[in-house]
């Protein structure tokens, strides 16, 4: 499986259950994308991305179907598109028995849009940089050294990046429950396409971390107060009694690769879910600050994960989950999903952290981004990154009313950050 | 670079309005030179919606292709038409359910109410004619003023006050048991089966119990609560 000659990979833990929760009007998409500070040459790109699929064999896969499980093939690259008015669009079917990757662009901007059974954002984000510096090449002659997350193209994949590290690292004798309370839901209109409305609040690292620094907490927990600050704020104007209250929690992934020293280009995150539950009380932002702060202290050890890690892995590996034949699994996952898939929290938040590339390649990038796509249910998303002294949070939604945006950002200024905020939704474009 | 008076933050140059609070933002030259993060493309507007009038015309076009398909099968053998108006009248009637509440929206409910029990009452009223029976003036034409009825006061309850969820619960079993009864009360007067109400009586006193019990229940809310907590978490 991990030899190239074979051309075909198994999904890994993680990734099974996208295929199986895909629907007809949605599927887990996310993206990554660079700006650089001239506009875009789609015929150098063309040539950068044919030499990337030679060393990211896991990228270019489309979604095959077996008796038992879901599988990944190896394609050719496929050409770069231009980019669309809105990000993360669904992969049809269709689109995925072609291909589970796309590569936009959009005057100065290279964007990725993976299915998220193929790799997880740290993965992505590797495979973004090694393709930008290999475009730089192509098109300035830059001279970019293979560092800080950039990958030598002319190398063979390693065994170890396309390894699933969930199997690999299965430890331990103790499986984590997956009991919980349902999280609170944020409703809204939902666009009557597959519209996605991207909104990102731009502001100063430094000042965000300053506030961090002062609450003694880092820059994600800080952000994930803010949420749930501005999502506790939403459910109180909308919900009436204390008592019909319900957990407003947040769903935080955790790159795992730094606790298992793992190389793998795939999948390789879990999620903790830190978050508050008001029908105990009424909280202060210094309190869910404390709360938050704790709670993932306490969740984010190896030994936790290592529980974790052997639930998913034993649930794969039970003897009649694996004789099941594709559709009952299918049918049975999607059921999962729907039950505690999503309702267990209220959105995501995803903080890849400050993106480091290497110091030739800085004069030609201006600007990283990171869009997660909306999920099946819920509404709201947020993914967030920093890049040369600012961070960029991108909240997206599926609905019309922009209920978490109107409350965080104007949150964040109130806390003395100055946020700058640029969008793809435009009110003119909605029928009056 | 404006900001929104409204929200405090920085909006970025072009800007017409705050994305946020929707705050309209007066700055011409710089809306002119503005560049969109995305592209704005004709094809995927985010409120693209499919008309109401077409998705009703291709329903009427479907409905009137199993009609057409019977005429046919009917007419073919003896070259006359006979069982296919049953079929014709069942698709007219399904046609007068559907058609209106898609073409229309909700915004005409009462017509519909009385355009589907109209239609109930025609359709019971052929068939009675074409099977040669008397039956609809005995004892149908009653049953269905009677459902109407039933279904208006439920209706009316619901839009004009506002009841609860379990009161409107009780009141809907209690109507159902009074229709149980109002039944057999016109079938015994129509075909002479009996002179008092019997098998009636079980659904009546039952339901209006249960009609009863819920009341009760949704005058204490300690033990609404409580009763919701545990059976429905």
């Amino acid at each position: 499986m991990a030899e190239a000659k074979k051309r075909w990979l198994k999904l890994d833990n993680a990734a099974k259950i996208y295929p199986a929760a895909k629907r007809r009007r949605w599927s887990s998409v996310f993206r990554v994308s660079v700006t650089l500070s001239e506009e875009i040459s789609p015929l150098t790109l063309k040539k950068a991305i044919r030499r990337a699929a030679k060393r990211f064999p896991s990228f270019f896969v489309r979604l095959r179907r077996g008796m038992f499980w879901y599988y990944f093939e190896e394609v050719p690259a496929p050409a770069p598109e231009k980019d669309d008015a809105f990000p993360c669009r669904r992969m049809t079917r269709a689109e995925l028995s072609r291909c589970a990757i796309r590569i936009l662009y959009y005057r100065d901007r290279i964007a990725v849009e993976l299915f998220h059974a193929v790799t997880d954002g740290n993965g992505a984000m590797i495979f973004l940089k090694s393709l930008v510096a290999e475009y730089l090449r192509l098109q300035y002659g830059a001279e970019i050294p293979s560092e800080a997350g950039v990958l030598n193209l002319n190398d063979e994949p390693k065994p170890e990046e396309l390894e699933d590290s969930f199997l690999k690292n299965e430890d331990g004798c103790v499986s984590a429950g997956r009991g919980a309370d349902n999280a609170f839901y944020l409703r809204g209109t939902r666009f009557r396409t597959d519209f996605l409305s991207l909104t990102t609040g731009m502001m100063p690292v430094d000042i965000v971390t300053e506030k961090a620094k002062q609450g003694n907490v880092s820059v994600t927990v800080y952000l994930a107060a803010c949420l749930i600050c501005a999502i506790e704020h939403i459910q109180k104007k909308t919900v009436g009694k204390r008592k019909h209250y319900k957990p407003v929690k947040l769903l935080i992934p955790v790159d795992l690769r730094k606790f298992y020293e793992s190389e793998t280009l795939r999948n390789f995150v879990l999620y903790i879910t830190p978050g508050i539950d008001p029908k105990s009380g009424e909280y202060t932002f210094e309190e869910t600050l404390k709360a938050v702060h704790h709670q993932m202290g306490g969740e984010l050890t190896r030994q936790n994960f290592n529980a974790k890690i052997r639930a998913n892995v034993r649930s794969e590996k039970a003897f009649i989950l694996k004789i099941m034949p594709l559709f009952i699994k299918n049918w049975a996952m999607r059921l999962v999903y729907n039950l505690v898939g999503e309702k267990k929290s209220c959105l995501t938040l995803s903080n890849l952290g400050p993106i480091q590339i290497p110091e030739e390649m800085k004069k030609y990038v201006r600007r990283f981004d990171f869009v997660l796509g909306a999920q099946a249910k819920n509404n709201f998303n947020c993914a967030v990154l920093s890049y040369q002294g600012k961070l960029y949070c991108n909240v997206t939604r599926s609905v019309k009313e922009p209920l978490l945006e109107r409350e965080l950002f104007p949150l964040l200024v109130e806390k003395g950050i100055p946020v700058e905020i640029e969008s793809n939704f435009y009110q003119e474009d909605l029928p009056h | 670079m404006s900001y929104c008076v409204k929200c405090g933050v920085k909006l970025s140059p072009g800007s017409k309005s705050c994305p946020l609070c929707g705050t309209a933002v007066i700055s011409p030259e710089e809306q002119e030179t503005a560049v969109p993060t995305f592209p704005r493309n004709p094809k995927s507007p985010p409120g693209q919606r499919i008309r109401r009038s077409t998705v009703a015309l291709l329903l009427e076009l479907l409905l009137i292709l199993p009609p057409a398909v019977c005429l046919i099968c009917d007419f073919v053998p003896d070259r006359s038409l006979g069982w296919s108006y049953i079929v014709l009248a069942s698709i007219l009637l399904a046609g007068v359910f559907i058609l209106p509440p898609v073409w229309k929206g909700k915004k005409f409910l009462p017509f519909y109410f009385f355009l589907d029990f109209s239609a109930v009452g025609g359709f019971l009223a052929f068939l009675c004619a074409f099977t040669g029976g008397n039956w609809f003036w005995e004892s149908s034409l009653q049953v269905l003023l009677l459902a109407a009825a039933e279904v208006y006061i439920a209706w009316v309850v619901r839009i004009k006050t506002k009841i609860s969820a379990l009161r409107f619960a009780a009141l809907i079993l209690t109507e159902i048991g009074f229709f149980c009864l109002g039944l057999e009360i016109l079938l015994n007067r129509a075909y002479h089966f009996h002179s008092m109400p019997v098998w009636s009586l079980y659904p009546l006193v039952a339901l209006s119990a249960i009609g009863v019990i819920l009341t009760v229940i949704d005058r204490d809310p300690a033990l609404k609560e409580k009763l919701a907590r545990k059976f429905f978490t």
